[in-house]
């Protein structure tokens, strides 16, 4: 069975493993579509592609003609004939065989991995370039996997999936081919046995099919028990729930373990069944042509020989394009999902007629901005304020105020819904996006790090930066006192991205970063509760100085840092509700004064 | 390895039987050659037709009995994979159930989460491929071999050179692409690492305009992930057409020997230019299996490692049930984590008495967090005591320790399922009145009414539908339903703005007369007005009196008022 040999699983040589009988397919939504989405993807690889696709198809040769071959050489044996050269050239045909599929596993792996880097470098562009509103709904694991996993999916499944298809259909439409020449009568016979494996493979499918879905759905359900169970432990423990937890545990570790038990039995049905029917094939085949061969319908003992060998890999290639439809499919629903991502909008490419902000004096005025996250959902309802150049303003106001939100409008994060935002007598839209960010020095309530040095952490966004303005940044912002106590000083990496430093430390490497940006007007949003006092007032320090002389707003969340604000705003319920000095407001006994007396303790 | 004899060990009658099973299915298909043979050589080149029919039936028999013993090991393979499969997670989700917290932060929560997910399902898969195919493909080369060497002894040198050059082959495919395909992989977790940091920054990149350096990073880390992986690849193009190239030509040398083969030998002939197809077939099948193997030896150790960690707190022989009122008394505690350097707690002694409310305050890192886990026993003190109503809590039955103290920690973890059934997280056996006053007293009472269900609200997993406040709240209430001797508040309400924060602290107040209450506080204004404020810095006692006293005597104390108040101090 000579030629048996070219049908070795293909999948366990790629190294990748495809969803496999009765994984789970998940089905495109527009199959077509997608895959001119695709196409248009593989510019550039086109005739590597081309030259793919050939080799593939050349892969069936050997799997075509060496049994026809085997059999010639069987005949000759029996003949007693020389064989040296048909011997030849089964070897010759071997090597050609080992050549082009060597060549074509190449090809397809380094044109796939060119298409993967295109595709991902065209996917993190397009990623960079959406809203911040973006990054908010969407979870980042789910993120990251689309970047990675589904790209490489989806060029490996398909690469391989179309080289395989190829090979597959050259293979029966080969053999086919082939068989029918040697003996039609025969053919038929092979022909039925086909059938009877389509109609198996059918109808076990439709059974594991149901079975895989619910076995993931059980899976998903354990591994949300564990994580959740686990991940809060101290909470189990300190509510001794310990028994209850392993109980709903152990139902659903049951319920999975039965449900992947079946589905698993029922998916290994199909080998067993299928080799039945191969074999019963091969016994017919066999034994008809044995009786054909005595009465002398055949004459040709290497005939017999030939057959046997194309029945046994007539049959495997039929289910296996099954198969690799159905993962082509999964693939081709993961090219949707990565495409769904670039179809997600982008933030606003600048105006023709973008103004390019040039050493803004930092006037901001508001006027009526409305915004909501969702459309029906208003967070901010009509705020006005006219702050001029220079001015300190506080923003304060109970969690889900709206006092973030209106650091996200003014660094245009967000766009704003009605009204409009003046900077310097323009609208924020009007200005190059990127002169605009450059404007704006921000100190952000997550002190997001790099895992870099602690220079390139102080510099980020300003790489040209030289060593003396970081120090002075570092200085300014009272961090130099504990970078010069790590380790390599300003040179350390931040290996962990920042974990290896306290929050505080975290906080004064955030405000140099904005200090070295020497931005004309100042946001800061003040950290919650997690920094401890002392340090605290250290960033307290530090933002005041960062802020002098410049436009400047500030979301405080205790009072006591901001009563020397120029102006403090009280925003309730995303309206302004109380505005003045800290004097002003605390004669006024209102909102503001009943809050300050309240967080200092004075009252009740 | 040892550990998956032993689960195998448990079922060894079902695995045998599927070994058995498995043995007469590889027979099976190395006996149909050997009869396809026979119908060639006694019926066709004889011309005899009641040969081929009696040879056919045979097969036919033969291939029948194969198909049964393949469903049948099927059965039990998959029975007995995912049994064990089931066992392994049972066990490991049993212990860790069982373990102090030390050990889980020692061997970190998430990595125990993949341990009872991932390594689990690697076991299972490797156990399920032994069923299938290791067992096969030796008795299958065996077979195969003696076959061979019974019916055609001069083909066997060529076989078993081949064998083993499929072998060398398949070794140095291993040897050579093992590395490779683990440098694929760290160069994954980078290009992993470089999104991850990007997506949780997105807002500082944007802000500072530097969507182009991410990008070049992005780009290069994507550039070295896909030149490793083409490297990888490409040792994989080079050798698995080789080895098929090896069989084939073994093929060829088969004929070529058999060149001057007598003619009524040909069925025979055939059947080994089959044999070593299926040679080849089960060579492929070891080296399919020894991947999953390598995989599997990992997780094994990995969930060994879980399963061999004993609970670092003692179980009393017999513990003590003491009628619990909340006396508690702290008597020269210290206590460090595992793994680190400094005491986190150190020397603390002080005393509290039943029905007193207590404040504690310090800077981040100062020990209070520590010094609270300590009361339920979620840690145990390095040395020292710590006793509640006299009795020292290690020797206090845990169940009725911990149902006498309630912990609202500083995140509110909350579980899926309903509102209220997390509220009875509290006991088991309150009624809905019970619930609904402790939402009221914790102020969730009235968000849970607005949401459409109601206390029959079901939450995802962590409270995910809630936003920070509302699961603090929740968090409180379901203390507070335990009903508990002592109560302990772990910056709680950190979340809250001041307004429903002073709510609901007099709430508790009003509600909590006779409880002792333990609250760990960021602001100064919320611990003021407990009985006695506990001052804490670097893991010792600073101070433990009275807001006035303190604020006479404790320097530290005096400084976080300053900080936070301000006012006339301040200068």
């Amino acid at each position: 069975m000579a030629s048996k040999i070219t049908s070795v699983p293909p999948a366990s040589i790629s190294g990748i493993s495809r969803p496999g009988r009765g994984g789970v397919v998940v089905k495109p939504k527009d199959m077509k579509g997608t895959l001119r989405r695709l196409w248009q993807l593989t510019k550039g690889q086109r005739r590597g592609l081309g030259w793919v696709l050939l080799l593939s198809a050349l892969a069936s040769a050997a799997s075509i003609f060496s049994p026809y071959l085997t059999g010639r050489i069987v005949t000759m044996i029996v003949g007693g004939d020389a064989i040296t050269f048909v011997l030849l050239v089964l070897a010759g045909l071997y090597v050609g065989d080992w050549l082009i599929r060597f060549l074509q596993q190449y090809l397809t792996a380094s044109i796939g991995q060119r298409i993967i880097l295109y595709i991902r470098k065209v996917l993190f562009d397009h990623i960079k370039k959406l809203p911040l509103a973006f990054f908010d709904r969407r979870q980042h694991g789910e993120l990251m996997s689309r970047l990675t996993n589904d790209v490489d999916n989806i060029s490996i499944t398909i690469s391989n999936s179309l080289t395989l298809l190829l090979r597959y259909i050259f293979t029966i439409v080969g053999i086919f081919a082939m068989m029918l020449c040697l003996s039609p009568f025969l053919t038929l016979v092979s022909l039925a046995a086909v059938a009877l494996i389509l109609l198996l493979t059918r109808t076990v499918t439709k059974r594991t099919k149901k079975l895989f879905s619910e076995q993931q759905k059980d899976l998903g359900a354990l591994n949300g028990q564990v994580e959740e169970s686990i991940s809060g432990l101290s909470i189990v423990k300190a509510f001794c729930r310990e028994k209850q937890m392993e109980e709903a545990f152990e139902e659903k570790n049951d319920k999975l373990c039965s449900i992947s038990t079946k589905a698993l039995i029922w998916s290994g049905y199909l080998m067993p069944l299928m080799n039945v029917i191969n074999n019963l094939c091969y016994v017919a085949i066999a034994v008809f042509s044995g009786m054909l061969f005595i009465n002398g319908s055949i004459s040709d003992i290497g005939l017999v020989t030939s057959f046997l060998l194309y029945v046994r890999q007539f049959t495997r290639p039929f289910v296996e394009i099954a198969n690799i439809y159905n993962s082509f499919q999964t693939a081709v629903a993961g090219a949707e999902r990565v495409f769904e991502i670039l179809d997600e909008q982008t933030e606003p490419e600048d105006r023709p007629d973008a103004l390019e902000l040039k050493n803004p004096h930092g006037d901001i005025v508001l006027n009526h901005v409305r915004f909501g996250y969702n459309p029906d959902k208003a967070v901010l309802k009509d705020i006005s304020m006219s702050i001029p150049a220079g001015m300190k303003v506080a923003i304060v106001g109970p969690t889900g105020s709206g006092k973030t939100t209106i650091i996200n409008l003014l660094a245009r994060f967000y766009d704003v819904s009605d009204g409009e935002i003046l900077l310097d007598g323009h609208d924020l839209r009007d200005y190059k996006m990127k002169s605009l960010r450059e404007a704006f020095g921000v100190v952000l309530q997550d002190t997001a790090m790099f895992a870099e040095s602690v220079r390139d952490n102080i510099c980020y966004g300003h790489a040209q930066a030289s060593m003396e303005q970081i120090r002075e940044a570092a200085r300014i912002a009272g961090a130099d006192g504990f970078i010069e106590r790590l380790p390599n000083g300003y040179d350390t990496i931040l290996e962990q991205g920042g974990d290896e430093l306290s929050q505080g430390e975290r906080q004064l490497l955030t405000i140099a970063r904005a200090v070295l940006a020497n931005a004309p007007i100042m946001i800061l949003d003040e950290a919650t509760s997690s920094v401890d006092t002392v340090t605290e007032q250290k960033i307290r320090k530090a933002m005041l100085k960062m802020c002098e002389g410049r436009t400047s707003f500030i979301i405080a969340h205790r009072l006591s840092t901001i009563r020397d604000s120029d102006r403090i705003i009280l925003i309730e319920d995303g309206a302004i509700a109380e505005q003045g000095t800290h004097d002003e407001l605390m004669k006024l006994h209102g909102k503001y004064a009943m809050m300050y007396q309240t967080q200092s303790g004075k009252a009740l | 390895m040892k550990l998956i004899l032993q689960y195998i060990r448990r079922h060894i009658g079902v695995f045998l039987l599927s070994t058995l099973f498995l043995t007469m299915e590889a027979m099976a298909d190395l006996l149909q050659p050997t009869f396809m043979s026979y119908i060639v050589d006694e019926g066709v080149i004889n011309s005899d037709v009641s040969q081929i029919l009696r040879y056919g039936a045979i097969m036919l028999g033969i291939a029948l009995v194969g198909a049964f013993s393949a469903v049948m090991r099927n059965r039990f393979a998959s029975k007995t994979s995912q049994a064990i499969g089931k066992e392994l997670r049972q066990d490991m989700y049993h212990n860790v159930q069982m373990l102090s917290l030390e050990n889980i932060d020692r061997l970190h929560p998430a990595s125990i989460i993949t341990r009872i997910t991932n390594d689990v399902s690697q076991i299972q898969g490797f156990i399920n491929s032994i069923m299938r195919m290791m067992v096969k493909a030796p008795i299958t080369s065996v077979g195969a071999i003696a076959l061979i060497l019974i019916q055609t002894p001069k083909q066997a040198p060529i076989l078993i050179v081949i064998i083993l050059v499929v072998t060398i082959l398949t070794i140095a495919n291993m040897k050579i692409g093992y590395p490779r395909f683990g440098t694929v992989q760290k160069r994954l977790d980078k290009l992993n690492g470089v999104t991850r940091e990007f997506l949780s920054a997105v807002r500082v990149v944007k802000a500072f305009n530097a969507e182009d350096e991410e990008m070049e990073k992005f780009n290069k880390a994507s550039q070295e992930l896909a030149s490793a992986n083409t490297d990888a690849l490409l040792i994989l193009a080079l050798f698995s057409p080789l080895i098929n190239l090896a069989v084939n030509f073994g093929i060829v040398m088969l004929l070529w020997i058999s060149k001057n083969q007598n003619s009524s030998d040909i069925g025979k002939l055939m059947a080994s230019v089959n044999y070593m197809t299926q040679v080849l077939f089960a060579v492929a099948m070891i080296s399919n299996v020894i991947n999953v193997a390598v995989r599997a030896m990992a997780s094994s150790g990995r969930i060994q490692e879980v399963l061999d960690e004993k609970p670092a707190q003692k179980i009393v022989q017999h513990p003590l049930t003491p009628k619990i009122e909340g006396n508690i008394c702290f008597d020269g505690v210290s206590f460090a984590y595992a793994g680190a350097e400094r005491e986190a707690l150190c020397n603390v002694s002080f005393t509290v008495k039943a029905g007193e409310t207590i404040g504690i305050i310090g800077p981040t890192g100062s020990g209070k967090t520590t010094l609270i886990n300590l009361v339920p026993r979620l840690y145990d003190a390095s040395s020292g005591r710590i006793l509640i109503d006299g009795c020292d809590v290690t020797q206090i039955d845990e169940a009725l320790l911990r149902s006498s103290v309630a912990v609202v920690s500083q995140k509110a973890l909350l579980f899926s399922g309903k509102i209220s059934d997390n509220l009875r997280w509290g006991r088991e056996d309150a009624s809905d009145a019970e619930l609904q006053a402790a939402a009221r007293t914790a102020s969730a009472d009235a968000f849970i009414r607005e949401t459409e269900k109601g206390y029959d609200t079901w939450l995802g997993q962590g409270g995910v539908n809630l936003s920070g406040g509302q699961k603090q709240r929740l968090s409180i209430a379901r203390a507070l339903v335990r009903n508990p001797r002592v109560l302990i508040l772990d910056d709680c309400t950190s979340a809250l703005d001041a307004q429903t924060e002073s709510s609901v602290l007099s709430a508790l107040r009003e509600n909590s007369k006779d409880m002792t209450v333990l609250l760990i506080s960021q602001r100064i204004s919320t611990v003021m007005r407990t009985d006695r404020i506990l001052c804490l810095d670097n893991g010792l006692v600073q101070g433990f009196d009275t807001h006035e006293n303190l604020m006479k005597s404790c320097r530290i104390y005096q400084q976080i008022y300053d900080s936070q108040i301000g006012g006339r101090h301040n200068g």
